[in-house]
Parts: C-alpha cells; sequence; structure tokens
C-alpha cells in the first residue's frame, strides 16, 4: 500500500517508535513531518516543513515519546539539532529547536537517543571516529545539553593518537526491555584505519562512570568491508543477543552474550554471513520481536532473514521494487 | 526431524496471491518452497536506495529514495504487509473476524488446562485430555463455518465463500479425525465420507468437484421425464454411491421414470429392481455411532454387530444381482446403471476407480464398500498412494501433499506445510490438535530448544501469531491473550507490544493499555505509558490532564520539573507559554484536589498557592480596614505558609529570593511582630545560602538586583530586632 509521496531532495526518512509519524530530511537542509490525514485514515500528508540547518540533512532520529515528539538532526554543514513539537501562545502545534549544536568541529555522521535511568542522552558519532555522549540536564525542557564523553572508537592508546577520518557511520542502542534501557550500544564506523572500521560495542560502567569497550564484532574467517549500518535486536526474552551489520559487502548476524550478565568480555558469534546482495547492503533492520532482519541492498531488493529449527539464519522471503 | 521454513510467518496462503502488499502489490511462493516473493510497484526509474522501517507487527515501511543519478525525482513511501492476517480487504476482515471469534476458545482450553494439571499434581489421571481438545476442536471447525453446512439433501457447496478458510476447515476436520478423536478410530471410513461432503470443494483447483457436478446434473435433470435415458444421471448416481451420499443416491433413482404413474404398468419389473437398489441403500448398515436425521442406512456403533448385519446385508446384494428379474428388464440403461450400482455395492475396485474423480473420492469409496472394519492409520498412507496413482491424471498441489501428510501421519511435513500455507492463526490453534495425544509430537512441538532463544515450536507459533495480531489495530487487543499463554517470551513481546502502542495523544487507547498492564502486572509499563500521554499533554497544552497523568506514572522527577516551569511562570514573571497568572495556578491546584499534595513533586505548587491566598487574604482585610486582631491572625497565618515553603528540600533556591521579596510585608509589620527570633534566623539563613550558592556558581539560583536583596535583608534584619526587642 502505497503511503505517501515525497518530494525531490529527501535524503533520509525516519518514523517515530509507535509508527505514526514520518520525519523527512531534505538535502536543502529542512525537515518535513508527514502524519496521517485525520479525514482519510490512510493518507498521510506533509504538516511541517522548516530549515533547520544550511547544510544538507545527514540523518534524522526520533526521540523516545517519553520526552514528547523530539527529533534530533546531523547536517552536512557539521551542526546537530534536537527539535520538539509543543504547543505555541497562539495555541497551536509548532516544531521549535531545543538546542544548535555548533561547536563540535567535526562532521556528524549518525546519532541515537538514549532512554537510560539517569536521563535522556544523544550519542553522537563524528566524523574523526570519535563518539560524543550528550546528557539533557532538564528532563522536561530540552534546551540545555551537556557532554557527558567524548572517547574515539578505540582502546589502543597509539590508535587514539592516530588521525582517522571517517565517510559514514551507524549507532544503534541496545533496545529497552521492560520500558528501561541500559546505557549500551554499538557503533561502526566507515574509515580509512582497519581498527576504526570494527564494529564495537560499548556501555557506560556505573562503577567508574565511564565508557568502556565491551565486545569487537569481527571474525578471522570474515571480513565485512565497509560498515554501512548497525542494528541491535529487540530482545524478548532470548538468552543472548543480537547484532545486524550491513557493509559493502554483506549482511551478518552477529550473537552476543548479554553484556552486563557476563561480567567479563561477553563472547561473540558469527551467525550469518550473506553476500547475496549485488553490490552491498544499506541497511538491515530487525522487527519488534527481534525474529526477523529485512536488509536493504544496492541492488534494489529488501530481503527477510530467519532462522531455522537448526539455528541457521537463512533467506525466507524477498520485496522486489518495480517501476511499474 | 522437521525441515527448515518451518517458522516462517511470512508465507503465502493456499491460492497464493496474498493480500500481503495491499494496492499494486503481488505476493508468490516459490516453487522450491523456502522463499517467498513479493512485488511492490514504487515508480521510481533506476535503481532507488531504500529505508527500511519496521511497524508493529508485520508491517514494513519501506522509503524509496531516488538513486544519486536521479536526485531530481520523487519519492514515494510504501507499506508492506507481511505475510496473510490483518490487512485490508475481504481477507483481512475474514482473518480479524476468525482472530475475534476463535480466542476465546483457546482461552477456555488454557484454562482446562490448568485445571487439568492441578488435578493431575493432585493424583489425578489425564488420560481424557483429548476430549477437550475434541471439543474445543468443534468449536473452532464451527467458528470457521461449518456449522453452516446445509442439511445433507443437498451438498455443500463452497464454491462462494472463502477459499482459505475453506482449506484451513479441511485441514482443521481432518486433523480432527486423526490426532484428537479416539473414538473415530474405529469408524473412520464413516469420517471420511463426512470430510468429503464438508470439504470435497477444495480438492481440486481448476476441476469442477463432484459435488458441484452432482448438482449441476440434479438441476439439469429434474425436469426431464426420463432422467434415466441420460448417461449423466447414472453416473451420477455411481459416483455418489461409491463416496457414500446416500441421500442423494435414493433421491435420484426416485426420480427414475419407472415410477411415473403412466410407466407403472409397462415397466413394473424395471420400477421393482431401482426400488430394490433404493432400498437396499437405504438399509445399509454403518459403522457409525449416528447418523443426521433423515439419512438413509442404518448406524451401528458396536463393531460385531455391525459386522453381521454388514455380512446379511451384503448377502441380500448379492441375491438382488443374481436375481432372474434382470432378465425382465428391458431398458438396458437401467440395467447397466443398476448393475453398476450393484457392482460399488459389492466393493467391484475396477467400477469404484470408475466413478470416482479425484484420488480422495476413491480412498473413501475403498473404505467404504471394500474395507468398512479397516481402522485407522492401518496401510492408509500406501493406499492412498496407490489411489493417487490410479486418479495420476490430477495435478497434485501443496494442498493434498498436506493431505496426503495427515493420512501418512507425517506430523512434521503437516506442520512444515501448514506454517508454509496458512496464516500464523492456524499453527498457534492447531497445535493443540497434534498435540491433543501423541507423546512424540507433544516433546517435538513443546520441548525447548535452545537455538531458538530457549523456547518451544507451540510457543514460537503463538508469538508468531500474536505478532501478525499486532498489526492490526482492530486485532492488537487480542494478542495478550496469547502472549499470556508463552512463558518464555510473552510477556517480553506484550511488553514491546504496548510500548509501541501510539498512545501520546490518545488517552482512551492508554487506558485500555494500562488495562492490559495491570492485568498482566505490567508496572514498569504503565508507568512508561503514563509518562508519554503525560508529557504529550503537558507539551501540547494540556496541563491539567498533563499533571494528572505524570502522577498516575508517579514519576516525581518529571513533577518537580513540571512545578518548578509553573512556579517560574508566575512567582518570576517569566515568559513561559502556557500560564499567564496566578489564578491559573490556583484553579489547577484546586481542580487535581487533595491526592495533589501526596504525589510529591507538586508539593511546592500547593504550598505557594496557600501562600500567595493567604496573602491576597492580607491584602483583602487591610484594604477593609477590619479588627487588627483578626488582621494579625491572617498575618500569622500568611507566615506559616511562608515558613512551609522554606521548609528543606521543597523550593528550589531560585524561587526563595521572589517569594521573600513577596514576604516583606510580613515582616514589616506594623501592628506586630508576626515572626520570632528563630523564624526569622531561619529566612536569615536561606539568604545566606543564596548568597553562598551564587558565589559558588550554582546554577539553580539566579541574579536578582542588589537593591532586592537589600530590601529582604534590611526586613528581615529590622525583624528580627523588634523580635528581641518583643521579647
Amino acid at each position: 500500500m502505497e503511503l505517501m509521496t515525497l518530494e525531490a531532495g529527501v535524503e533520509h526518512t525516519c518514523w517515530n517508535a509507535s509508527g505514526v509519524k514520518m520525519a523527512a530530511g531534505m538535502s536543502d537542509g529542512s525537515i518535513q513531518i508527514y502524519e496521517p490525514d485525520k479525514g482519510a485514515s490512510s493518507d498521510f500528508l506533509c504538516t511541517s516543513k522548516w530549515k533547520a540547518h544550511e547544510g544538507a540533512v545527514v540523518k534524522l532520529v526520533w526521540g523516545p515519546q517519553e520526552y514528547g515528539d523530539l527529533l534530533a538532526c546531523c547536517s552536512r554543514d557539521g551542526t546537530m539539532s534536537v527539535w520538539e513539537e509543543i504547543e505555541d501562545k497562539d495555541k497551536e502545534d509548532v516544531w521549535s529547536l531545543c538546542h544548535r549544536f555548533t561547536d563540535i568541529g567535526v562532521p556528524v555522521l549518525d546519532i541515537a537517543f538514549g532512554n537510560c535511568v539517569s536521563g535522556l542522552k544523544l550519542v553522537a558519532a563524528g566524523g574523526d571516529g570519535h563518539l560524543r555522549v550528550y546528557e539533557a540536564s532538564n528532563v522536561l525542557e530540552l534546551k540545555n545539553w551537556q557532554l557527558q564523553a567524548e572517547f574515539a572508537n578505540v582502546t589502543d592508546v597509539v590508535e587514539k593518537l592516530e588521525t582517522v577520518s571517517c565517510t559514514a557511520a551507524s549507532i544503534s542502542w541496545r533496545p529497552a526491555a521492560d520500558a528501561i534501557q541500559q546505557p549500551v550500544f554499538v557503533v561502526g564506523f566507515q574509515t580509512n584505519s582497519p581498527q576504526h572500521s570494527i564494529a564495537k560495542v560499548w556501555e557506560f560502567g556505573e562503577a567508574h562512570q565511564r565508557w568502556h569497550l565491551v565486545a569487537e564484532l569481527t571474525s578471522p574467517d570474515h571480513d565485512y568491508g565497509r560498515i554501512n549500518h548497525v542494528s541491535w535486536a529487540p530482545n524478548i526474552g532470548r538468552p543472548y543477543e543480537l547484532i545486524a551489520i550491513s557493509s559493502s559487502i554483506s549482511v551478518s548476524i552477529w550473537s552476543m552474550e548479554i553484556p552486563s550478565i557476563a561480567g567479563r568480555r561477553p563472547a561473540v558469534q558469527l551467525l550469518g554471513y550473506f553476500t547475496d546482495h549485488e553490490g552491498g547492503v544499506l541497511q538491515a533492520k530487525w522487527d519488534m520481536s527481534g525474529m526477523t532482519l529485512a536488509s536493504a541492498g544496492c541492488d534494489g531488493l529488501v530481503k527477510l532473514w530467519q532462522s531455522n529449527l537448526k539455528g541457521k539464519w537463512e533467506e525466507k522471503s524477498s520485496i522486489v521494487g518495480t517501476q511499474h | 526431524m522437521v525441515d527448515a521454513g518451518i517458522i516462517v510467518p511470512y508465507q503465502g496462503n493456499c491460492n497464493g496471491t496474498g493480500s500481503g502488499a495491499g494496492a499494486g502489490a503481488r505476493h508468490e511462493n516459490h516453487a522450491n518452497g523456502h522463499t517467498s516473493e513479493y512485488t511492490v510497484r514504487h515508480g521510481l526509474p533506476g535503481t532507488p536506495r531504500i529505508q527500511i522501517s519496521w511497524g508493529t507487527g508485520n508491517l514494513l515501511r519501506l522509503s524509496f529514495l531516488p538513486s544519486t543519478e536521479e536526485r531530481q525525482e520523487i519519492g514515494k513511501v510504501v507499506q508492506v504487509q507481511l505475510g496473510q492476517g490483518a490487512g485490508d480487504g475481504q481477507a483481512g476482515a475474514e482473518s480479524r473476524r476468525i482472530a475475534t471469534d476463535s480466542f476465546p476458545f483457546f482461552v477456555e482450553l488454557q484454562s482446562q488446562r490448568r485445571q487439568q494439571n492441578n488435578e493431575t499434581l493432585q493424583g489425578g489421571s489425564p488420560n481424557n485430555w483429548w476430549e477437550y481438545v475434541l471439543e474445543y476442536s468443534r468449536n473452532i471447525s464451527d467458528m470457521l463455518g461449518s456449522s453452516e453446512r446445509p442439511p445433507s439433501s443437498d451438498l455443500y457447496d463452497t464454491t462462494k465463500e472463502n477459499k482459505t478458510t475453506a482449506a484451513m476447515r479441511a485441514i482443521w476436520d481432518m486433523l480432527e479425525i486423526f490426532y484428537v478423536d479416539k473414538s473415530a478410530e474405529s469408524w473412520f471410513p464413516e469420517r471420511l465420507v463426512d470430510w468429503l461432503v464438508a470439504h470435497g470443494p477444495i480438492l481440486s483447483k481448476t476441476e469442477a468437484s463432484l459435488s458441484r457436478r452432482l448438482i449441476e446434473i440434479k438441476r439439469r435433470l429434474s425436469i426431464r421425464q426420463f432422467p434415466e435415458e441420460e448417461s449423466d444421471y447414472w453416473e451420477g448416481i455411481a459416483s455418489a454411491l461409491a463416496v457414500g451420499w446416500f441421500d442423494f443416491v435414493v433421491t435420484f433413482l426416485r426420480m427414475h421414470g419407472s415410477y411415473r404413474h403412466d410407466q407403472i404398468d409397462k415397466r413394473q419389473t424395471e420400477n421393482g429392481l431401482v426400488e430394490a437398489v433404493a432400498v437396499l441403500v437405504s438399509m445399509m448398515p454403518r459403522l457409525r455411532p449416528s447418523l443426521p436425521p433423515g439419512s438413509p442406512g442404518v448406524a451401528y456403533s458396536f463393531k460385531p454387530e455391525f459386522a453381521k448385519e454388514w455380512e446379511r446385508w451384503r448377502i441380500q446384494v448379492t441375491k438382488l444381482d443374481r436375481s432372474a428379474f434382470w432378465n425382465e428388464c428391458h431398458n438396458q440403461k437401467t440395467l447397466q446403471g443398476l448393475k453398476k450400482l450393484l457392482a460399488i455395492l459389492q466393493g467391484n475396485v475396477e467400477v469404484l476407480v470408475k466413478s470416482t474423480y479425484h484420488w480422495m473420492e476413491l480412498l473413501t469409496a475403498h473404505y467404504l464398500h471394500v474395507r468398512p472394519f479397516a481402522i485407522a492409520t492401518e496401510g492408509l498412507v500406501a493406499l492412498a498412494n496407490t489411489c493417487k496413482e490410479y486418479k495420476g491424471t490430477h495435478k497434485s498441489d501443496e494442498l493434498q501433499e498436506l493431505i496426503l501428510a495427515v493420512l501418512g501421519d507425517n506430523t512434521e511435513v503437516v506442520i512444515a506445510e501448514c506454517v508454509r500455507l496458512f496464516e500464523p492463526w492456524m499453527m498457534a490453534h492447531m497445535v493443540e490438535l497434534l498435540t491433543a495425544k501423541d507423546s512424540y509430537v507433544q516433546n517435538l512441538l513443546r520441548k525447548e530448544r535452545d537455538v531458538q532463544g530457549g523456547i518451544s515450536l507451540e510457543e514460537l507459533y503463538r508469538l508468531s501469531y500474536a505478532q501478525s495480531l499486532a498489526s492490526d489495530p482492530l486485532t492488537w487487543q487480542v494478542a495478550p491473550v496469547y502472549l499470556a499463554s508463552c512463558p518464555g517470551q510473552g510477556l517480553g513481546m506484550l511488553e514491546t507490544l504496548l510500548l509501541r502502542l501510539p498512545v501520546s495523544d490518545d488517552s482512551r487507547l492508554a487506558q485500555k493499555a494500562l488495562d492490559v498492564c495491570r492485568l498482566y502486572d505490567l508496572q514498569a509499563v504503565g508507568t512508561t505509558i503514563c509518562r508519554k500521554v503525560g508529557v504529550h499533554s503537558w507539551k501540547h497544552g494540556r496541563i491539567g490532564a498533563g499533571i494528572v497523568w505524570l502522577q498516575r506514572a508517579r514519576d516525581k522527577r518529571l513533577l518537580s520539573a513540571l512545578s518548578d516551569q509553573l512556579l517560574a511562570s508566575v512567582s518570576t514573571g517569566s515568559t513561559w507559554g502556557h500560564v499567564q497568572d496566578f489564578e491559573q495556578i490556583q484553579g489547577l491546584v484546586d481542580l487535581l484536589g487533595t491526592d495533589f499534595q501526596a504525589t510529591g513533586g507538586l508539593s511546592i505548587l500547593h504550598r505557594y498557592r496557600n501562600f500567595k491566598s493567604a496573602m491576597q487574604n492580607v491584602w483583602d482585610l487591610r484594604s477593609k480596614e477590619t479588627d487588627k486582631q483578626k488582621l494579625s491572625a491572617a498575618g500569622r497565618q500568611a507566615v506559616d505558609c511562608l515558613l512551609e515553603l522554606f521548609k528543606v528540600g521543597i523550593t528550589p533556591k531560585r524561587f526563595w529570593m521572589s517569594i521573600l521579596q513577596d514576604s516583606v510585608e510580613l515582616l514589616e509589620w506594623p501592628e506586630q511582630v508576626l515572626l520570632n527570633a528563630q523564624e526569622t534566623n531561619t529566612l536569615l539563613n536561606c539568604v545566606q545560602e543564596l548568597k553562598l550558592a551564587k558565589l559558588w556558581g550554582d546554577v539553580d539560583s539566579v541574579d536578582e538586583p542588589g537593591s532586592n536583596v537589600d530590601r529582604v535583608r534590611l526586613a528581615l534584619a529590622t525583624n528580627l530586632g523588634r523580635s528581641f526587642l518583643q521579647v
């Protein structure tokens, strides 16, 4: 079913958690919001549009709904902004700027909200291979953000000093269980440095009040090339976690012991490595149960992957898009 | 071992066209049976970039954005409903009907199981479990539509109804015969006859089914004077007799032209023979507990008695076959036709093969006329295969492979095929049938599997079904019923489902979700839902609703932040949007009632309201120049309210100074000293603390003009002096 037609120049689209609003980031730096037409249930209309940045929008991400309708946006102009929908003095719903991050100094490649017990966090992956974690100081007014931590996506001291340049990045938080999210995420960078190019899992240790590396998703037998996207599967009761990595070569599925339970470096295992998409994989995302993975390839196909009874992952369906 | 593909919820139905992707989309199963393909029309040239987003349940939203070379093109967003189940159109409506009608039976069976398990623990015997399942099976079968089966004189025509539902019901009823009903083992040939009456039409997709053919013959020949002259007449009767549709046979025979009054004299013998066959058919002993009212034949449920009667009846058939009256029958067509019927009654395999169209009909005919004493499963599948070879012209399809697997007790194939052919509804419900009496199948479906995240197949199918229910806003409320019966991951999925509901601006939906949370003891999720609605309401100008929902969430931190904002808007004259004046806060506090104080976080608002009201009272009394004592009492009351505000941890520092400024009038009370030394010292300490906070750069403090601070300090010092003097 066709939901909507998008204007020319859309760079990125993103649905909110309940799937009723979609945000589109444009090449001219503006943001559009699409919502269901109140009159006809199946049609979506553009209800808001505003210029958010001078440069093209790279990524858009919705905040947790406990904070209202909240959007974060990073742009090619090297800035990042947080927006929220509120009612203004004229009793109209408007999108208003909460905060603009202008002092990062490097391009921001991806951003992701984490709704942790300690508060709302926003992780930004910079073009310098660094991760910056910001925290909102007020739960209701999201105007003040403090830099909680900044660290390079490596642990080796020598590598920390290395100058890297990244062209893309992807962050995925470990999805919340029981409505509470642990401060753990996986990140992958597209970079010129091999050590920086590995997808890594970071966790915030309450004891030492710092982010530490939990796991590296690598396998000696399989090289996943340049990472395009990482996605952490929702876990509704599995004794292990699942993470999917989409790259210029493959889509791969990894299992990992649950970090906080393991108490040491959790064991990581490659469960599936598929090169079925010609030209690489742009994105792979998990369904609400974490049982099905949908991957979108450069070949214009979408493939659905599931595990069979022997635990082997395989393709179950594909979706072919046609012009006519 | 069960083959791959067993868990797939995203497969087609048996007629090959899914309602899946909606308008402009096609869904096909691949011949190899392991993958299926959806086709979506996006209308973009070249190879577009695709961005994926999963909705609730099995909804997949795909954004097709123009490729780098085609930047000027528009993009499209398409929604694909994977698998079957909820959706638009007729198929969606039928799925919803099935979903809402079937869950009460599922719930009842689960509660019976719990009860039985308790009794077993207490030493009872669970050996009659299959009877509960049988009742469940019949309820579901009726629900699927078989209760609408018309009286047996009219053969059932399912051409107009939903083919998927018809196929599901057919398989369901067959599973009941072979997996549930222990009593059916002794009379399963008759069960096959009943099954064929109800479900014959689904056997062949393209060719006319036997029942449709017979209806057509009946319609055409009933207006003829001498239908026996038509070869269709005899072929129709022979087919109906072969598969056991005796009511049809008797009705047809009595349409014979020799019954016409003007014919009797000339065709007396012929008529006698026709009637003799009709009577023999009407008297045929049948091994079954009972017959539908008006059906020909005599039912015997006790096998030895049936055997005796059947032998006796067979002798009569043979006797008629060898009778001399045949020589007096001059109508060759009648002679041949009746002889053919007798051959069928005597179990002549050659005639049976000729009189049936489908292998399933031949199989039924064989059991009915050749092996009426057979016990279920005894060489059944071998015979079915032989029948299939005889009727080799029929193209075998997936449904027939599934029927063969059921007949052959090949449970793994049954499961794999049902997963592939039907909606997740089928697997979630039919597991109960499969596991009713067979311990091997129980082990297969109930064993927890590490590779599936520690859950059993039974649970997996329920989760898949619940996920498909979650795709539709009209059926999500049924999903918790199934998730509650999943011990491993059910609650996890229920939490995910509830957290994805669009509750923010829909308080009715939020209330429904909260009811579910309460029922399944999901407190944390309930709190999150309240918080979502509260914050959304607050940010969209519905302040009262926002506070009420946040109170329900018992989120002290948010409530504090919220009261801060409210207070700032009136006490410091900030330009914050929603509340312009004190009256609004006053109204709000009154509206929220006494519970308001208990929640915490908001108590400052309550105290601030009391203080402001007391001050207002003082001003009112003073303007009226009333009794001084009364005025002082009002002043003292205001002081008490003021001191309440300055208790530890109540009011944030940034509001202190503005409140103290409001209280200068109390400190400079002309008639008497209202605050004693100790109380004044408390307030002086606060001023001191505020000064220190400012020195340390405390973020919570605000800059006040020096003159304001001085005025407060002076008032406090004067009051302290006066209080000493008064002592």
